[in-house]
């Protein structure tokens, strides 16, 4: 008895073939048990390397795609800094300049106690804290009356004017920064 | 319930990129087996399945439905592996026909098969996994396109651009070669 050709037996297998061409064959393999287990075989190799294991790539695939697509807003920390320079001037003078403050009432002739001297200042911090627009007013008038009688009133004023200046750089700066980024 | 390959693909068009990454959860392990298949090396695949990801995204707002997505994707898989592969100067060429592709016949022996019994033994998806690995890798990615995309010839025809006549050949070539390595393997085993 003649077998089917291999080909033939794939597209039995990949079910590629029309009604009438697979009447013809119909009978060759009903009646042939040989041809039957090839195609048998050709189907399990089908079902088989459709069950066969997947190769999955590394657990951070999809993280790495998403980074090179849409990389996430991680600042560099020279940005940070760009974004922070007015705050980060602006505690520099703060700090230098109460440093520079307690230095001078140290060596300048104590009028008050020491709680007189201090209260000032810690109302000034919290001034600064919760409302920008009143604290300069209430600096200068603090720091005018505190200073009054010493040589060192045109330096607080300076002082003043510098910390207002860089309140304002920091936030020109921070607006630049933000339509920057939109 | 997963959402739809065209749902997921709306939300990356309106500019949820974050929903992208279901995509991607959705096709890379079988997009990564026609990768391994073609480049026959872990990490060359996994770079080029990330290149392929980020082609499809870009040219995502120009897809137009005419096939599904899997078909589109794979054919910029399979494009940018090939490509890979010909970087790398490797011999088997993906688009040029090999020689005794129409030529090849394969005379039935059909006697040295064993009963089904054995075929459907849970061994043979291993079996057919490792020997699929070994075939040449115009056979083997052909091969993985039909079997383990489930791809039809006409889809086959779009991700390879390879006519039918050879796109058969080839899945005719590599189940030719399967059978072989099957059969020579099942009586290696009845032998041990």
């Amino acid at each position: 008895m003649e077998h089917i050709s291999f080909d033939i037996i794939c597209r039995l297998a990949d079910d590629d073939m029309d009604q009438s061409e697979m009447a013809f064959i119909a009978a060759h393999v009903k009646s042939c048990q040989s041809c039957q287990r090839e195609i048998d075989l050709q189907r399990s190799i089908t079902r088989a390397s459709r069950q066969a294991p997947l190769v999955n790539p590394s657990h951070q695939f999809t993280q790495n795609v998403l980074e090179r697509i849409a990389p996430s807003q991680k600042k560099k920390w020279y940005e940070w800094m760009l974004h922070n320079l007015g705050n980060i001037f602006a505690m520099s003078l703060v700090l230098g300049f109460l440093a520079y403050v307690l230095s001078v009432t140290g060596t300048a002739p104590i009028q008050n106690d020491k709680t007189s001297k201090i209260e000032p200042m810690l109302g000034f911090l919290k001034v600064i804290q919760d409302n920008s627009h009143q604290f300069g007013s209430y600096l200068m008038s603090k720091f005018t009356a505190y200073t009054a009688n010493t040589s060192q009133t045109h330096v607080s004023f300076f002082a003043l004017l510098a910390i207002i200046l860089l309140v304002f750089i920091d936030k020109i700066a921070g607006f630049f920064l933000q339509r920057s980024r939109i | 319930m997963s959402d739809s390959d065209k749902e997921i693909i709306q939300r990356v068009l309106e500019g949820d990129v974050r929903a992208f990454g279901l995509l991607v959860d959705k096709h890379k392990a079988k997009a990564m087996t026609l990768a391994v298949r073609i480049l026959k090396n872990h990490e060359e695949a996994e770079e080029a399945l990330q290149d392929s990801f980020i082609r499809a995204y870009r040219a995502l707002s120009s897809f137009e439905w005419k096939s599904s997505f899997s078909t589109w994707f794979y054919r910029i898989v399979y494009n940018t592996c090939a490509t890979a592969a010909g970087k790398k100067m490797r011999v088997h060429s993906l688009s040029i026909d090999v020689e005794d592709e129409y030529g090849f016949r394969t005379e039935i022996e059909s006697d040295d098969l064993q009963p089904d019994g054995l075929i459907e033994s849970g061994e043979l998806s291993k079996m057919i996994d490792e020997e699929i690995d070994k075939l040449p890798v115009v056979y083997g990615s052909t091969f993985t396109l039909f079997a383990i995309q489930e791809m039809s010839y006409d889809e086959i025809v779009h991700v390879t651009g390879l006519p039918l006549g050879t796109v058969k050949a080839r899945l005719f070539r590599a189940r030719a070669m399967l059978r072989e390595a099957v059969v020579k393997r099942m009586d290696h085993s009845l032998v041990v």
